[in-house]
Formats: C-alpha cells, sequence, structure tokens
C-alpha cells in the first residue's frame, strides 16, 4: 500500500515506523526541519517538506495514487482540510484523521471525514481501565460497524450484582457478552449466567446504546463520546 | 441582520465597522484579546473572546441566530473549517470565507463555500485596471 501521513510528530512518527516494518510504501509530510531530520535518521528518506494541506504540497506527494492518507497533525482545522482534499479532491479511498479535540468529531462526521480517532478519550478510556472504580470502559471503538467493545465491571455497589444477565439490562442493550471471572477462563455469558461481585462483562454494544448501558450500570459520569 | 465575524485584524475590522454603522447587529469573535483594540470607540457590536472553530464558542457568539457567518482569520484551514461549521451544522444562510491560496479557494467553491481569495480578487482588480 502507499500511506500518506501528514504531520511527523510522535504518532505519525511512530505510525510510519510501524507501515514500514510491514513493509508498505510511506510518505510523511511535514514543514518542520527537525522532525524531518529525525524521520529521515531513524526511519530513511521518506518524508516531504511541505503543509498536507496545500495542494501543491499534495500533488507532489502523489496523493491520488494513496490507498490510506492519515492526518496527525496537532491542529485539528489542518487535519480536517488536508483530510477534505485527500477524499474529495484526490478520491483516496480510505481517510483518517487524528482529533484533538473531542468535541469535533461530531463536526468531521458531518462535513464528510467519517473516521476519526479520539486521542484524548483513548487516554482517558486507557486511565480509567486502570482505575476499578469506573464501572464502564470503553475497551475499543469500531467506527466502520458504529460498534463498541466495552468491559463492564460489577463492583460491589452495582446495581447489576447478584442479578442473572437475563434480567439486567445488559441483555437487551449488548449484542453479545463475555464473563471474566477470577480463577475460571474467559466464557460467553448467557441469560442464567449469575453476576458476582468482582466479575467484568466485555460486552459488544452498537455505538448509540453504549450511553444507555453505562447509565445503567450505574457509571459515575457521561464519557465524551 | 445579525452578522458574526470571525477574526479581528485589520479587514475585519473594517467590515464590522462599517456594518455596524449601518446598524446591523455585529459580533466579533477573536482568539486574542488585543486583536479588539482595531475596532473604534463608538463600535455598538459585540466581542467574544475564543476560537470560532469551536461549536459552542459559535453558539455563544449567537450563531443559531444569525443570518451571515465570515470567516477573516489569516488561517485558510480555520476559516474553511469554521465556515463549514456556520452552513453545515448551524444552517447560517449567507457564509462567506477568505481563502488566501488560489487552488484552494477553488477546491472550496466545488464544495458550496463561498470562498474568496484576496490575492485573485487584487490581482484581477489591477488586471482590469491596466486594461481600461
Amino acid at each position: 500500500m502507499y500511506i500518506i501521513i501528514v504531520g511527523g510528530g510522535e504518532v505519525g512518527f511512530y505510525l510510519a515506523k510501524e507501515f514500514i516494518e510491514g513493509g508498505h510504501e510511506v510518505l510523511v509530510i511535514e514543514p518542520d526541519p527537525k522532525q524531518r531530520e529525525r524521520l529521515e535518521e531513524e526511519l530513511g528518506e521518506i518524508s516531504l517538506s511541505g503543509e498536507g494541506c496545500r495542494i501543491q504540497c499534495l500533488d507532489e506527494a502523489g496523493v491520488s495514487r494513496a490507498d490510506l492518507f492519515i492526518a496527525a497533525t496537532n491542529a485539528d482545522e489542518n487535519n480536517l482540510a488536508a483530510c477534505q482534499l485527500a477524499k474529495l479532491k484526490y478520491r483516496v479511498p480510505r481517510v483518517v484523521s487524528k482529533l484533538n479535540n473531542p468535541r469535533n468529531r461530531n463536526i468531521f462526521r458531518k462535513l464528510g471525514i467519517e473516521i476519526t480517532v479520539d486521542v484524548a478519550a483513548l487516554v482517558l478510556e486507557n486511565l480509567k481501565a486502570r482505575i476499578p472504580v469506573f464501572p464502564l470502559v470503553r475497551v475499543l471503538s469500531l467506527e466502520d460497524e458504529d460498534m463498541d467493545v466495552v468491559q463492564v465491571r460489577i463492583t460491589e455497589s452495582s446495581p447489576l450484582r447478584d442479578k442473572k444477565l437475563g434480567e439486567t439490562a445488559v441483555a437487551f442493550l449488548a449484542e453479545a457478552a463475555c464473563l471474566v471471572r477470577a480463577g475460571s477462563g474467559p466464557q460467553v455469558a448467557g441469560e442464567s449466567t449469575r453476576l458476582l461481585t468482582g466479575d467484568s462483562l466485555i460486552c459488544v454494544v452498537l455505538h448509540d446504546k453504549v450511553d444507555k448501558l453505562r447509565a445503567e450500570v450505574g457509571d459515575l459520569g457521561a464519557s465524551a463520546s | 441582520m445579525n452578522v458574526v465575524i470571525m477574526g479581528s485584524g485589520r479587514v475585519a475590522s473594517e467590515l464590522a465597522t462599517l456594518l455596524d454603522r449601518e446598524g446591523h447587529r455585529v459580533v466579533v469573535v477573536d482568539l486574542e484579546v488585543t486583536q479588539f483594540t482595531r475596532l473604534p470607540e463608538e463600535f455598538g457590536g459585540k466581542t467574544v473572546l475564543g476560537d470560532a472553530t469551536d461549536e459552542e464558542v459559535l453558539r455563544k457568539a449567537g450563531l443559531a441566530s444569525a443570518d451571515a457567518f465570515i470567516a477573516l482569520t489569516r488561517n485558510d484551514d480555520r476559516n474553511a473549517m469554521a465556515a463549514q461549521i456556520a452552513k453545515h451544522i448551524f444552517g447560517v444562510r449567507k457564509v462567506i470565507c477568505r481563502i488566501y491560496d488560489p487552488p484552494r479557494e477553488e477546491f472550496y467553491k466545488t464544495l458550496g463555500l463561498e470562498a474568496i481569495s484576496p490575492i485573485m480578487v487584487f490581482a484581477r482588480l489591477v488586471k482590469g485596471r491596466l486594461e481600461e
């Protein structure tokens, strides 16, 4: 695949590294000579000096033959401009943007950039996953399928505790659930599975049902989804 | 007319002043408070400090009831983003944005934005004078 990454900061750098190791052709567009120097030193001649929202630069980069275009700068307005050009002018089949401000997710979607990765939300969910007081943590977002994988923890104060799965909201809000219980391996959770303190459910949930589930399992606060 | 202007540079301040004098209700949004000093003392409109690519800031500036939105910062990307939010999220009837880079002016026009490149406007103006 030919992959173009706009922005050679931390995210751009490690993405480029992984793609190169995977045998792909990679070009990183980066205006800052210092960042380019680092890319050149560690990854070879894979960078182009310029800005990903300039048409001259995108022409030079050969965006029209790119299979994948990733905007990973620290400014959402740059990412939006670059992605809109890649998608609408150069017809790149897959365009992905890093989101710096979680509030921009819907804006990007409405403006045609459907695949975004919300960096702040990822950090937040990762931190929450390590703090046991949060009863619901998003483990993974499957954007294309409009689904999320979430972990529901059964705590001492959980409204789900000591109930059968079939009696709880999880039964109708989640598409599938897997029970994780200390001392035994993961198993498919059924209607009659009784939920005990310390259990975890790994659930596949449609994106627009996550907030409902969150309320049902007694989450402390709504997350920026 | 209710008009929200993004940016308070030279052009934006001139425009805000002209519209204010004609009796329109003008709101100017800028990231830097010092930029508002360009507005004359008798300016009767409102100023909002904040980032106009942020939906909440635009709401605060009254975009929901605005008849027109004009993006006039120095940054093409920010102008284009704010203008698209105004048009597609708030449904503002008249949206104009300044796009310096002529090829991108063309691109945003294909997206249905009313984009104006001051470079092209001036070049055409001078050419017109030459041909007079």
